[in-house]
């Protein structure tokens, strides 16, 4: 019902502005999204599972929705090019983690939680936006805006902007400013820190 | 002067008792609803209600309970059931941290490197990283390995990087093992050794580790440091591309042109079984 109540607003969005081509790709990225969140959420609440191991089957579902690789060559910019292909690789493998982890923590993990698609738009030649809200029991809804590129007939996820602030374009700054500070080994030293953190435990030490 | 010779002689062994009944009763007092307490946050965490944990940690972690600090300073780190805030994760991780509690010890210094919630102190995380390293936490020693392997906060020194990865790997840190592997296949602050290499690209291969999958494939493939055998080879590369890894993918796909159908059938039968090859 809700997904109906979804799509209905997703093809009226699409009517507006842009032709049959743009109608099913528009469509094709709300569906994608409203599919992929929903798998992950319903992973999150997999009964019988510790909230590491949940986060941990939430991250490998939006593994395979990111294009991780896109994202993480466009967040690192024209530093790309005077990296090693040994820091390339190391840096695309800790961004890829870096990425899921921010996000799997951030977005998830509530009792409770659940995302609805609530409009989609073409918002360039190659890119849809599809905007979800993200409802919890406590606390305030998250609006994010997913963006889809289709690449070979597949949709992936390019970036994602949480209350109107852009993933990409927020790291793009943050890590500009820390290799030219520190080196690219500056960087990988940042995403490495950052996604090597311990998480809650009832371990005693 | 012996003081059992004193009129309080005859009292003492009283005294003792009763002081140790005392500090039992205040032990079970403090630690038994501390532990009840800490549990029921744990429990109410798992399920997602990051309200009611927090409602149980503060006490504890205002009355001085390491773990309870640890904790806390993940909800503020990671946003979960209230703000994202930087600042207050490093607190309480440094309340944790002096307290010698090594999970925070390590986060206090991931916080230092990366800038996060404090001014960014290289050294004064290899400091809090030593500290961890020092209680057998894999992972601070893995780090600590990149810090020299890299020269960030200390003098670049390969050697010592090595020693710190290969602890770490022997303390069963994947990346530390894929690392070691890396680092023993190119001689990199140890003796170049094939063999060491296979050994520990194998162990993180084991533990799922698609990079390591990869690397291991392409050790089969080219006979180095093991007996070559293709059908192992494509068994660990197909693995690794099944996790997404691009160079394991185009690998494979070389593979594919070269190998007879019975041994590509072979080796995809048991990457889809799971069964491990031991040779």
């Amino acid at each position: 019902m809700e997904l109906r109540k979804n799509l209905a607003v997703v093809v009226f969005v699409a009517i507006l502005g842009f032709g049959d081509a743009g109608l099913a790709s528009v469509n094709g990225a709300a569906q994608f999204i409203h599919t992929l969140g929903n798998q992950a959420i319903g992973a999150l609440q997999a009964p019988n599972l510790t909230l590491a191991q949940r986060e941990a089957q939430f991250r490998g579902l939006l593994a395979q929705g990111f294009d991780l690789r896109f994202i993480g060559r466009f967040v690192l910019g024209k530093h790309w090019r005077e990296a090693s292909p040994g820091e390339k690789s190391d840096y695309l493998t800790l961004f890829s983690e870096y990425v899921l982890q921010t996000y799997s923590s951030r977005l998830g993990g509530y009792a409770g939680e659940t995302l609805t698609v609530t409009g989609a738009r073409q918002a360039s030649e190659k890119d849809i936006v599809v905007e979800t809200q993200i409802d919890r029991p406590s606390g305030p809804p998250i609006l994010a805006e997913w963006r889809v590129r289709v690449k070979d007939g597949q949709c992936r996820i390019i970036d994602v902007a949480v209350e109107g602030i852009s993933m990409a374009v927020t790291q793009r700054s943050e890590f500009g400013a820390v290799v030219k500070r520190n080196g690219i080994p500056g960087l990988l030293a940042l995403l490495r820190a950052r996604t090597t953190k311990i998480s809650a435990t009832a371990s005693l030490n | 002067m012996s003081r059992s010779r004193q009129p309080g002689g005859i009292i003492k062994p009283l005294t003792r008792k009763a002081l140790f009944m005392a500090t039992a009763s205040l032990i079970a007092l403090t630690t038994l609803p501390s532990q009840a307490g800490f549990d029921a946050g744990w429990e109410a965490y798992q399920k997602g209600d990051f309200a009611a944990a927090l409602a149980e940690w503060k006490p504890l972690a205002e009355n001085g309970d390491a773990r309870a600090q640890f904790n806390i300073g993940v909800m503020y780190d990671q946003g979960k059931g209230l703000n994202r805030d930087h600042v207050a994760a490093v607190g309480w991780w440094r309340h944790a941290a002096e307290q010698g509690f090594a999970s925070a010890q390590h986060n206090l210094a991931s916080s230092l490197i990366a800038g996060d919630g404090i001014q960014q102190d290289y050294a004064a995380a290899i400091d809090w990283l030593k500290r961890a390293a020092a209680q057998g936490l894999a992972r601070s020693s893995y780090t600590l390995g990149k810090m020299y392997h890299y020269g960030l906060g200390v003098e670049e020194d390969k050697a010592e990087a090595f020693g710190w990865i290969v602890s770490a790997a022997a303390n069963g840190d994947y990346r530390a093992q894929y690392n070691a592997a890396k680092m023993y296949r190119d001689g990199d602050g140890t003796e170049m050794n094939y063999e060491e290499s296979v050994r520990w690209y194998r162990a993180a291969a084991e533990a799922g580790y698609a990079k390591a999958q990869a690397g291991l494939g392409q050790r089969y493939a080219q006979g180095q440091g093991v007996e070559q055998d293709m059908v192992a080879a494509l068994y660990w590369t197909t693995l690794a591309a099944r996790q997404g890894l691009e160079r394991a993918q185009t690998a494979r796909d070389d593979m594919l042109t070269t190998m007879s159908a019975a041994d590509i059938t072979a080796a995809e039968a048991r990457a889809d079984t799971g069964v491990e090859i031991t040779n």
